[in-house]
This record gives structure tokens, sequence and C-alpha cells, in this order.
């Protein structure tokens, strides 16, 4: 993972600092309008954290660095908080988890590639190419693989994501080869194309990553809120039973939710190929982060898709950083581990509801 | 359509889970504006029939529905042609609020019939115009199933399937729900087949009804016709 | 139709007959094979085998999905690295701890699964394997990392076997043999597991879990302890694949291994035992011999990631599959074989292990018989993973008078 640069200056951890003890007055305040039980676990966790920081700052390196890493793990976080939201939008339709989003999103990536270098389409263009090619795949593969199956038989779904994992990710380097690529960035990122706050460099980039997302998240939001597509979604998603006597075309709505699933996937393919580089399987490791991001979020709450990330993002860079032992190289394990011991303890994640099975 | 065809007609009908066949070649009609009721014990089939006529089940035989078939296999065209089932349990939509369970049920119809149907509900209902914005799973069990009748209704149709709308409720509950269907039923002029296991409440609202046992039809007839018939009674009804 | 009953002198003719043929065939194979080269993929095949037969005991005796199994084998491999090079065990010896290492590795791995379901499950085993990798390197002072273990001395055939063979072909041999022994003998432990009142319990539990602990079937403990068992058997396979060829870095167990594994145990067809072997003949097909046939063809000689194409060919095949013969080319073959020869039962005695399929993973284009033919069905809630609010008998709020 790329880290920003880094200034020197004392001053940035004073202020690093400042901020700490403003958030956490903000926490006494909301503690005095009373709490819930998942709530104090969240004052807990935050009250670690501002330790960590404070820990942190102090005797490890200093504010700027601290931010440094802060921004990483935002950034970081919102792209596997993105990846997330592909997960949970195709899990709420279907209650399934395809297991082949990774790699569609990696094909969506090497597809921008092609656009931008072979057909000569801008960055931008590029991507928006891709995501279109990646939706129609995707309303394909759901026609043709996903529709003949009976809903429930969930085995033989994942079976099918299964196979399309294999499909994908390995026919990208039978198609395009084993060297990296690169795909440039669709933001503006010169060397110079930065802000410094509080001493670290937050490059253009990273802005135009994080906000993209964070609009594409709202849209999706408003989409589900506002558009009979979003009410039929959230019918099926609710009682698929009822949602067929109400006549909603249950077939149409997992069709659509896996074409807007592979379009955000699409699109979070492309915003980390222009971070790091297309290689065969780059998005494997992704997936996993994703998943992550989704199951501590709760599988069934979009919004806690991009919290999840963001936590998962956050935790990633300050243990990847912080703690040598572990390392930048195994932190995805830490994280990992860290997640499955969280889900142990509340397994419908953070924001997710208690799923009760049927005997 | 000729004036003097049933709304609904059902001609040798079967259906089965699988192998196992829960209804045999059963024949029934329900004529426009009727309200027909279907008894029997449990597991006697009627919950299947209400499922057969909405292609919930494999079935073999002919439903008609204003004189045409109803197609095969697609239980999301009921309600485009105008046949809308309140299902056992009410299959309340949990996560969605209130108004989002009306809006649901008129998904097939356009922007100012949702907005006129929900209205109408709120006029109806007073309860759930309370709980307008509140999650359906807040809602007590008989809430849930005005706004599951409310919520058929939203699609416009000509045929209401009940099925068991009393499951669950208390007396004086049911006794208001019941109360509220005969207006619903006479004000809108709409068909209701109903599946009860609450016998004399089902005879008070309905004109017909038909007996089930282990999926064939033993007995029809009016009101009267089944409670003046004890052998019928002790033998299909239980009491 | 020839009905057989069970307790006919035919029938146990048949089978004296039928295990017979199987160890005759199993012991001479090196000499009818002849090539040191093909001796050595019958061994790999068995040793995949074994890993796939744990694999089997999780997804079709207890219907829990694992993505994670390279990460076992790659335990059993190791440890047999380390304990030879460092050590200087012999490898036989390695076996039992390589056994331990993946039993304890499989608990650990297993305990999620007392809390999370199937997706999760799944999930999470996918990360176990997506990890392995990278702890290998992270300790790259102990195992190698990219580079490897490189063992000075491999197994080699006693003094007293062979001894006027080719040096090759004795040690290939040898290796075949020690592999399809201890083959023979877990395969032994487990079918005996699996007949036993422990292999029912997991039956049940694939069925219905919740059923199935209102019985007094501690779910939770099963499922753990058949992840312990599944990776047993995975580390057991480790070793037996370092036994053939000890060699090991830190891209040889990824996760990309425990999809092939769960892919060939899809195909060969899960629930049965029997199903182990073709399923590792299967795997080894994919993984080892299609990427050499093709490189020896010269096609995609000019293309660097060429190789790839096995992965996408398993894939494809994995769709064919799935929607032609859902449960496997064992229980396909059955069920074709059961259409000319049946076996019967005796009297009062369950129906032997040859009748039964494990659980059900259905074509979309045939229709179960366990459901309702429609393929849209259920209008109350979407089974299982959905609630709703209990239904109340009394009112929460009375109503008016």
């Amino acid at each position: 993972m790329p880290i920003s640069g880094i200034e020197p200056g004392g001053a940035a951890a004073k202020d690093a600092v400042t901020t700490a003890s403003q958030s956490f007055d903000r926490v006494v305040q909301r503690l005095a309008r009373g709490v819930r039980p998942s709530l104090a676990t969240a004052l807990v966790l935050i009250l670690a954290a501002i330790a960590f920081s404070v820990w942190a700052i102090n005797d490890k390196g200093g504010g700027t660095l601290f931010v440094a890493r802060l921004i990483d793990g935002i950034t970081n976080g919102t792209l596997y908080g993105l990846m997330a939201l592909a997960l949970v939008i195709v899990y709420k339709a279907t209650r399934i988890i395809n297991f082949a989003q990774g790699a569609m999103a990696c094909v969506g990536g090497y597809l921008a590639y092609t656009f931008v270098s072979d057909a000569g389409l801008s960055p931008v263009l590029g991507i928006v190419a891709a995501i279109a090619a990646s939706a129609v795949g995707a309303a394909g593969i759901e026609r043709v693989f996903v529709r003949p199956f009976d809903p429930s038989n969930h085995i033989g779904i994942i079976m099918v994501t299964l196979a399309w994992f294999l499909i994908l990710d390995q026919g990208v380097s039978v198609v395009w080869g084993l060297q990296s690529k690169g795909l440039p960035s669709p933001f503006p990122s010169k060397a110079t194309d930065y802000v410094t706050v509080f001493g670290a460099q937050l490059t253009y980039s990273d802005i135009g990553t994080i906000v993209t997302i964070l609009v594409v998240t709202a849209l999706i939001g408003l989409l589900l809120r506002f558009t009979k597509f979003g009410l039929a979604f959230r019918a099926v998603s609710s009682n698929l039973g009822s949602s067929r006597l109400v006549g909603i075309e249950i077939g149409r709505v997992v069709q659509l939710s896996w074409v807007l699933a592979a379009a955000v996937g699409t699109l979070a393919g492309c915003l980390f190929a222009a971070q790091t580089n297309l290689t065969p399987g780059y998005m494997d490791n992704i997936l996993i982060y994703a998943f992550t991001a989704a199951a501590l979020g709760g599988l069934d709450s979009l919004g806690g898709s991009i919290i999840g990330g963001l936590i998962l993002g956050l935790i990633d860079s300050m243990i990847g950083g912080y703690v040598p032992q572990i390392g930048p190289g195994l932190s995805l394990g830490a994280t990992f581990a860290v997640v499955v011991v969280a889900l142990y303890l509340k397994p419908s994640g953070l924001r997710g509801r208690v799923q009760a099975e049927r005997v | 359509m000729p004036p003097s065809s049933p709304l609904l007609e059902a001609t040798n009908l079967s259906a089965s889970y699988g192998k196992l066949r829960a209804l045999h070649e059963v024949s029934f009609s329900v004529d426009a504006g009727e309200t027909v009721a279907i008894l029997g014990a449990n597991g006697a089939g009627k919950t299947t029939t209400l499922r057969a006529i909405c292609q919930l089940v494999s079935t073999k035989g002919t439903v008609l529905f204003r004189g045409k078939p109803v197609p095969k296999g697609r239980p999301s065209a009921c309600a485009r042609l105008g046949i809308a089932m309140v299902p056992e349990g009410r299959g309340t939509f949990m996560d969605l609020s209130v108004e989002d369970n009306l809006r649901v049920g008129g998904i097939t119809r356009s922007r100012r019939e949702v907005a006129d149907g929900i209205d109408w509900s709120m006029g109806v209902f007073p309860r759930l115009a309370e709980r307008r914005t509140q999650q359906a799973r807040t809602l007590s069990g008989g809430e849930q199933q005005m706004l599951a009748i409310a919520r058929a209704l939203m699609s416009g149709p000509q045929l209401l399937l009940l099925d068991e709308p009393s499951l669950g409720l208390s007396p004086l509950l049911v006794a208001e729900l019941f109360k509220t269907l005969k207006v619903l039923a006479s004000e809108r002029g709409i068909t209701v087949l109903l599946v009860e296991q609450n016998t004399s409440l089902a005879l008070e609202l309905a004109a017909r009804a038909y007996v089930l046992e282990t999926g064939r039809i033993v007995a029809t007839g009016g009101p009267e016709l089944i409670h003046d018939n004890e052998e019928l009674r002790r033998a299909y009804l239980g009491y | 139709m020839i009905v057989i009953s069970e307790d006919s002198r035919t029938w146990r003719a048949t089978r004296a007959g039928g295990w017979v043929a199987v160890i005759v065939i199993a012991v001479f194979l090196p000499w009818i094979l002849g090539s040191p080269a093909n001796i050595g993929y019958a061994a790999q095949i068995a040793a995949y085998g074994v890993a796939i037969l744990g694999l089997n005991l999780l997804l079709g005796y207890t219907g829990q999905i694992s993505l994670g199994h390279s990460a076992f084998v790659g335990v059993g491999a190791y440890t047999t690295l380390l304990l030879v090079t460092d050590r200087n065990w012999p490898y036989l010896e390695t076996l039992p701890v390589a056994i331990v290492a993946g039993f304890v590795l499989g608990l650990v791995v297993g305990l999620p699964s007392l809390r999370l379901g199937g997706l999760y499950l799944a999930a999470v085993t996918l990360g176990v394997s997506v990890v392995f990798p990278l702890v290998i390197d992270r300790f790259q002072g102990l195992t190698g990392g990219p580079i490897g273990i490189f063992p000075s001395n491999q197994f080699n055939a006693p003094s007293w076997f062979l001894p006027n063979g080719n040096a090759e072909f004795r040690s290939a041999t040898a290796q075949y043999l020690v592999i399809i022994v201890v083959t023979g003998v877990l395969f032994l432990c487990v079918r005996n597991l699996v007949r036993s009142r422990i292999g029912r319990a997991l039956v049940a539990i694939r069925e219905s879990p919740i059923s199935a602990e209102t019985f007094g079937v501690r779910v939770g403990m099963y499922k753990t302890l058949v992840f312990g068992v599944s990776g047993a058997l995975a580390g057991a396979a480790g070793t037996l694949l370092m036994i053939q060829t000890p060699l090991a870095n830190d891209s040889t167990f990824t996760s990309t291994m425990s999809v092939f594994l769960l892919v060939s145990l899809i195909i060969a067809g899960r629930g049965p035992l029997s199903s182990a072997l073709p399923g590792g003949a299967i795997y080894v097909l994919l993984v080892i011999l299609i990427p050499s046939w093709i490189t020896s063809a010269g096609l995609f000689q000019n293309r660097e990631g060429g190789g790839g194409i096995a992965g996408v060919l398993a894939g494809a095949a994995l769709l064919v599959f799935v929607f032609i013969l859902p449960s496997g080319l064992v229980n396909g073959l059955r069920d074709v074989r059961q259409r000319y020869i049946r076996f019967v039962p005796r009297a009062g005695a369950p129906a032997a292990a040859g009748n039964a399929s494990g659980g059900a993973l259905t074509s979309p284009l045939t229709s179960d018989q366990s459901r309702p033919v429609a393929r849209e069905q259920d209008p109350v809630d979407r089974p299982p993973m959905r609630t709703q609010a209990p239904e109340t008998l009394l009112p929460r709020h009375p109503s008016p008078p």
C-alpha cells in the first residue's frame, strides 16, 4: 500500500492531539444523552482508539506520520468499503455471497486499461466504458447461469460463482498476460498534486477517490430510497415470497442488483488499479478485505459496509504501520483476525440484524 | 365476459409438493362480489388451494380468472391480473416502514393510484396512519394483519385471497377485523376467498363455503347447511 | 434389472472380488504404468485424494463449505519439511506430527463455525487460505519464504526393496506404495468413523442442525471436531505430498488450491467416501496434467499467462457439472448402475452406504424431488436466514372496547 509523502513538523502533533480531545468532548456529550449497549462497546473502542493515537503520536514517530497513516487508512478503507458495497448489494437481493465479485472487478480494471491504452480513451472515459461493459457482462451471467436456479439453492449458486471466479481470475492472465500493467489515474496525479494536512501529503488522487466513493454511496442510497427499483430491491431483500405476491419480477430485480454490484465493483477495481498496478489476481486479497468489511458492518447493511471498510482500512494501516512484528505483509492477517473475533462476539456485525433460522 | 360466469373457476385442480399430492382434482367457483370460505381441519389443503390459484405450487387442471386461464408457474403475474393474496402469517415486509409496505403493495400501479391508495388505507385504518413511518416489525399482530390487508388492496384487485386472517389475534381484534372485511367487501365490491379455521366467524362473513378434507371437497353449501348439519361439523370441522 | 440382496452369496462374492481386484491393481500399478513420472502422478492422486477425503467430511457430511483446505495441507507439508531438514527425522515418522498439526489448525479454524453460518464460514475459511502464504512469508527465516525448503534427502526406497531395479523406478515405486498404504489406512479409519454413531450424528447435522440439537447432538462440538479431523487428513496429505516430492514454497499452498480442491470434490461428487480418489484424479488432471499437456503441445506458447487456461477449463467444467450432473460423477455413475443392478438391504438393516447420496445439490435443469416442482415457491419467508417478529397471541395495545 502506498504511503503518502511525509513532511517533518512538530506543530502537527499538537494539532492532532487537539483534534483528539475535541472528539473526546463530543463523545462525552453523547454519553450524557444516554447509552445503548452497542453504543457502550463503540465508546470503549473509541476510547481505545484515542489512547492508541496518543501513544502513536507521542512515542512512535510524531503526528505527521500518524496523519499520513490516517490518510492511507481512510483512502484504502473507502476502497474496501466500496468493494464491500458490491458484495452487500448482491447479498441483500439474493442471500448469496458472490465469490466472483473480486475477479469481476479485476476484469473491469483490465478492460479499462484496454480502453485507455488500445482505444485511446481518457482514463475517465475508459473507466466509464469498463463499468458499462461489466454491467452488461454481469447481466448476462445472472440471466444465463444464476436465474435458472431456485433462489433457495444457495450451494448451487455459490458453485456457479466459484466457477466464474476461476474462469475470470485465471482467464485474465490468459488474455492479458502476466506482466503488470498501469492504469493512469482519472485524477490529477503529478508529483505536485497534493495538499498538506498536519504535515502529511493528501494527494488529489486520495481526495478524488474518497469523494467519488462517498458520492457513489450516497447516490446508491438515494436510488434505493426514492426509486421504484429501490423499493422493489428492498422488498425482495426483506421478504421474497411477499414480493412475488405483490407482483415484483424477482428475476429482474436480481439481475439489476448484479448489474449494480458489477458497476460498483469495477469502479473499485479501477480506482485500486490507479493506485497500484494491474496484475492478474490483484483483487483477490481485496475480496477478503471487502468481505471482512461487509461482515463487520453487517452483511445486510449498505451503510455498514462503508463504515466497516473505513474501520478496516484504519486498523490495517495502523497495525501494519505501528506494530513492526506484524508489518505490512501480515496486516491482512491481523485485520482479518480482529474481525473474526468481532464476528464471534456479535455474529450479525455492527449494524446487521440477527438472522434466525427456520427449522 | 357474460355476467353469469364466475369470476374464479377451478376445474379438476390438483396440486403437489414434489411427490406429495395435496389437492385431488377439486372444482369450485366464486362469483363476482361473493365472499366464499374454504373450511376444514389442519392439513386439509386449504392453504394449498390458495397457493394453487396463485401458481405457487405445481398444479394440474385449470384455473380460470375472468374467463381466462391463470398463466402457469408465474406467481408474480397474479397481482397484475387482479388477484391479491394475504398469506398465512401476513407476509409483512418487516424491514420496510408501514408506508413503504403499502407502496410495495401498489408497485404495479401508477403513482397517482398509489397515493390515492395510501390515503384511503390511512383513512380506513387509523392505527396505520399513526404508525406511518414506523418499521413494520414494530407493529402488533393485529396491526400487521390490517397492514397486510391494506397492502393487498393497494394493487386494486378484484379477487382477494385471505389465508387464516384470524390466526394469532385476540377475539376482540378478530371481531373488529371481520367487521372491517365485511364493510370492505360490500363497499368496494371485492370478491373474497377466505381460508379460515375459525368456522363460525367465517360463516358470518361468507355466503357460501367449501369444506375440504385431505385434499378433496367433501361438502359445500350456505351457512345454514353447514350449521345445521351436525354430522358434517363433527366429522370435518371439529365441533 | 438385476436385484441382489445384501446378504446373498452373490453380494458377498461381488464385494470380496471387488476389494481383491482393487488391492491387486493398486499394488501392481507401478509395473503396469512403467514410467516413474506416471507412478508419481498416481501417488499424487492418492495424496490429494486423502485431502479431498477430509474436505468431503466437511462438505458432504456436515454441509460446511471450507475454502481454506490448502492451509491444512500446507501445515502438514511444512511440518514434514522442517522436521526432515532441521531435525533429520525420517519422513514417515513426521506423519503423526503432521496429522496432529493439521488437527489442531482445523480445530482453531473450525471454532468460528460454532457461531457463524454457512456463507460467513466459507468466507472466513477463504481468508485463512489467503493468509497462509502471507504467514509463510512472514516467517521466512523458518520457512524459506518464496524460495522454500530443500531437504537434502528425499524419501528413498530401503535397500532391501527391489535391489536390482532402476533407481528412479525404485524410489518412485517405494514412495507410491508407502503413500497408498497410508491412504488405505486413513480411508479405513474414516469409513469406520462414518459408520459409527458419530457418522450418523454428522448426517443429522447436515440435514437439519436445529433438529439435531434437539435430539441431543451437540452440534457445535461435532462441527468443530469435523474441522479438526478434516484438517488432520489434509495434514497427512501434506506429508504424503512431501514424500512424493519434497518441495514447497510460499506459492504452493494458496487459495487457488483450496478452490480447485473444492471444485474437484464437487465434480467427483460430494457425499460418498468413494469420491475421494476420483476427486484426487480430477485435481491432478486439472492442476498438473492439463497444464503440462498444454505446454508440451505448444499451445499458448507465445502467451506467458497460458497456464491460466487450466483454471478457465476447471471453471467451465464446474459450470457444466453444476447444471448437468450436480451430484457429481460418482453419484451419477451410481444412479446409472442402479438402473441395471440394484442392491437390496437385508430386512431390518439400513441400506449400505452405497445407496445413500450426500445431500441435495440440485441442478436447476432437473426437478428436485423434495421440493415443489414450481420454480417459484413458498410465499412465506424465504428460508433459512430470515426472521419475522414472533406472532403474539395478545395484542400489544388492547383495542378500545
